[in-house]
């Protein structure tokens, strides 16, 4: 019996250790002032939706592959914390809590030119949920905001597009 | 029903390349009747790299909406802008091809 419980021990911490990681991608982000003034900044909102303790990892990688390091602010159920101007942020979330991370941008207070990229949101041992919503600021005040979702790499994909012209009667 | 008021609004496409190989992607502009509205546009996105472009950049001189259609020889991500010519913007999803 005590072999057999010895054994159920190490196959049950093994499947433990081996939880895949979990990987999402968010194809869009930005930071900063463009020229004209026109501001740009994102929230991303974090949510464990599972019954389960969760680990995560959100990666920020400029156009050319380099880290993006953006000075978030965090609040929801997890508040107090400012990153450090790092290009990635770990942090912990307990079953049914949101975090949200905010960069500086989103409320119009960046002072860096314009950077975009995209972030990949990587968590453990259960899948995290989370979007991403872009701000826009003229010298006036927010004029845009807008969500992204994560998004599924795949090598055959389409957009409705719009090319600046004709009207769909 | 008018979508798109005329000469106001611009689709673009944002693409991030998340593996470790370079991504050969070929843009395809596809009208409103299924037919390709101009050549197809390659263009290599390196890996861990991001890139936007306009439809207009893609396809410069282009008047017609349809789809933009986006095929990779690895996987890629992506997500649809609109962008409205007083400088508000939209985002949206891509849908999958068969």
């Amino acid at each position: 019996m005590k072999r057999i419980l010895s054994v159920l021990f190490w196959v049950l911490a093994t499947a433990a250790i081996c939880q895949p990681q979990s990987i999402q991608y968010f194809p869009q982000i930005a930071e900063g002032v463009q020229p004209g003034g026109i501001q740009w900044g994102m929230l991303i909102a974090i949510t464990n939706p599972s019954t389960t303790f969760a680990s995560g990892t959100l990666a920020l990688m400029k156009d050319d592959g380099t880290p993006f390091p953006i000075r978030f602010g965090q609040g929801g159920g997890q508040s107090g914390f400012e990153n450090p101007n790092q290009p990635s942020i770990t942090f912990q979330l307990p079953p049914g809590q949101t975090t949200v991370f905010t960069s500086p941008g989103e409320s119009g207070q960046s002072t860096t030119s314009l950077q975009t990229g995209f972030a990949m949101l990587f968590s453990n041992p259960v899948p995290l949920s989370a979007t991403v919503i872009f701000s826009e600021f003229a010298p006036g005040g927010r004029i845009a905001q807008a969500g992204v979702l994560s998004a599924t790499p795949s090598t055959r994909q389409e957009i409705i597009a719009v090319a600046p012209s004709p009207r769909v009667q | 029903m008018n979508l798109y008021p005329a000469n106001t609004e611009t689709s673009a496409i944002a693409v991030a390349n998340p593996g470790a190989d370079p991504a050969n992607i070929t843009y395809q502009l596809i009208d409103f009747n299924g037919q390709a509205a101009a050549p197809p546009v390659t263009r290599t996105l390196p890996a861990k790299n991001h890139a936007a472009f306009f439809v207009n950049q893609l396809f410069p001189g282009t008047t017609i909406g349809g789809t933009l259609r986006i095929l990779s020889d690895v996987p890629i991500v992506a997500t649809g802008l609109l962008f409205h010519n007083n400088g508000q913007f939209a985002t949206f999803p891509v849908f999958p091809v068969p």
